[in-house]
């Protein structure tokens, strides 16, 4: 009967203590990075998303790399998001998603589509990369990623004001996101990532140095 | 006797609770490790460890201490990064062991504070000059080919490169100087390449394609890259140039943005394109 009796308490306090324990961390030290590429009918952007996953992973993150997923699922997951990674097709005010049979986008903001960054709360994100082509630009009917992104929260956002080529803009996504990794702020990580460019493709920067930063350009990602 | 028989149901209870909780947490950590894991980084050669002396153009010297090897798996290339007593990193290739790239970080921190001199300071230029004279031989070989300000990074940025018959080539210079007049990053593509004066090289500058003609054939390309659910719905030239590329080549170089639309998109998506056309024999290739 005592043992039976010790054995209640013995358990209750365990499983106390694991409770506990994982409130305390997953509340507060749990960061989430989500990375999203797509084999394109033209481009493989899943190199990209698996590379960023990677350095997310090493500095404190749990990361997911996701390959070919549907924006809509994105756009649901975003606001857990601390750092939101996209490299694929874009437009002015918007991102394009290919899950392999059909294309679906996130937009700043849309008439048309319920995936709209201007009806979310992204107070979470510290940090999005909206790494496609024009994706700094402002649309007529979609409004502008990186603002609409900074009004609802996010802490630093950046995209590209031009064409960018996905040779290159793979070879600086890689490095910002390995410079972000050993703790450069993003400013630093971006200028590192256009020396890197100019290393290995010369003058033939692909468009890549166009990026544009809305937000804190001196944070870091931890 | 009842109450020993709702302890042991409350203990199987509990104990059934805790394994639960313990495979939870167990199965959630496995999930979390990435499955599309790449090592980007891991120790390369534990001689590449030792700390070097290495030697610029100039013959001045630097004491340089390991720090990093990266492997880049999208290109194939590994760069061992070094870095002085400043923490100012020397970047190499790990096959050639030339010298790629020079960073100070901390330079760069400090003048983006204090970035509140005069923009147009004289001697920038110089500093420029004499930084090109360390990092690469032959540096009278060079032309400059660009001097502008950059406002968001508040510094200089030159480039020179080496011309073959007149025509740029890809061994080019790219020299950060801050307002401060500090060098605050130096990268070196493909220093050496064109160095032996191959005729070959020398031979293509004779006979080459117009602007125009690779325009047609870029033309021809771009309009032929559609898709049954995407129609190109048009596409700009954003840059052209005519160079001598790693290959050796002389090519046309285009950096071209492509709209798509699908039916009934009116948004549509943008696509960059790099094109090279050969300007000797018309061969296309894409990046």
């Amino acid at each position: 009967m005592n043992f039976l009796k010790k054995y209640s308490l013995t358990c209750v306090l365990i499983f106390g203590i694991l409770i506990s324990w994982a409130t305390v961390v997953y509340s507060e030290t749990t960061k989430y990075a989500t990375c999203y590429g797509a084999l394109y009918w033209n481009i493989d952007t899943r190199k990209d998303a698996t590379t960023a996953a990677n350095n997310f992973s090493k500095a404190g993150y749990i990361s997911f790399a996701r390959h070919n997923y549907d924006a809509g699922m994105a756009y649901r997951h975003i606001s857990t998001d601390n750092i939101f990674f996209f490299s694929g097709h874009g437009n002015s005010g918007l991102i394009e998603f290919d899950d392999g049979e059909k294309t679906s986008r996130i937009y700043a903001k849309s008439n048309s589509s319920s995936n709209t960054l201007n009806t979310k709360d992204l107070s979470n994100v510290r940090l999005a990369i909206y790494g496609s082509c024009l994706s700094a630009e402002t649309g007529d009917n979609t409004g502008n990623l990186l603002d609409v992104s900074y009004d609802q929260g996010v802490k630093c956002a950046i995209g590209w004001a031009g064409t960018v080529n996905a040779g290159q803009h793979s070879t600086w996504l890689s490095e910002f996101s390995y410079r972000l990794r050993k703790g450069d702020t993003v400013l630093d990580a971006r200028w590192a990532a256009d020396a890197k460019v100019r290393s290995v493709w010369g003058s033939r920067t692909g468009g890549t140095e166009n990026h544009r930063c809305r937000g804190s350009n001196t944070i870091t990602i931890y | 006797m009842r109450w020993g028989i709702k302890m042991k149901k409350i203990n199987i209870v509990l104990t059934v609770i805790l394994i639960l909780s313990v495979s939870i947490s167990t199965v959630y950590a496995n999930l979390n490790q990435n499955s599309d894991y790449i090592e980007s980084e891991s120790i390369y050669d534990e001689d590449e460890m030792k700390k070097i002396e290495y030697q610029f153009a100039d013959l001045s010297k630097k004491k340089l201490k390991y720090k990093y090897t990266k492997s880049d798996k999208n290109l194939g290339a590994t760069h061992l990064t070094y870095s002085d007593s400043d923490d100012v990193e020397y970047t190499f290739d790990s096959v050639t062991k030339n010298l790629k790239i020079i960073r100070d970080t901390k330079k760069f921190n400090k003048k983006s504070k204090k970035a509140s001199k005069v923009k147009n300071f004289m001697g920038k230029d110089t500093i420029a000059k004499n930084t090109l004279k360390k990092v690469v031989k032959n540096s009278r070989n060079y032309k400059l080919v660009d001097a502008k300000y950059n406002e968001e990074y508040k510094c200089y940025k030159y480039s020179w490169a080496k011309f073959i018959g007149g025509i740029k080539s890809c061994d080019e210079v790219f020299i950060d100087i801050s307002l401060d007049g500090e060098v605050l990053c130096v990268v070196i593509p493909n220093e050496g390449l064109f160095d032996n004066n191959d005729f070959e090289v020398h031979k293509k500058v004779n006979n080459y394609i117009s602007k125009e003609r690779a325009l047609q054939i870029l033309d021809k390309e771009v309009k032929k890259s559609s898709e049954t659910r995407y129609i190109l719905d048009s596409y700009e030239v954003q840059e052209s140039n005519l160079y001598f590329n790693k290959d050796k080549r002389l090519v046309w170089s285009f950096l071209v943005s492509t709209k798509y639309k699908t039916e009934g998109d009116d948004d549509g998506f943008v696509k960059g394109v790099c094109i090279e056309i050969d300007a000797n024999n018309e061969e296309v290739k894409y990046f």
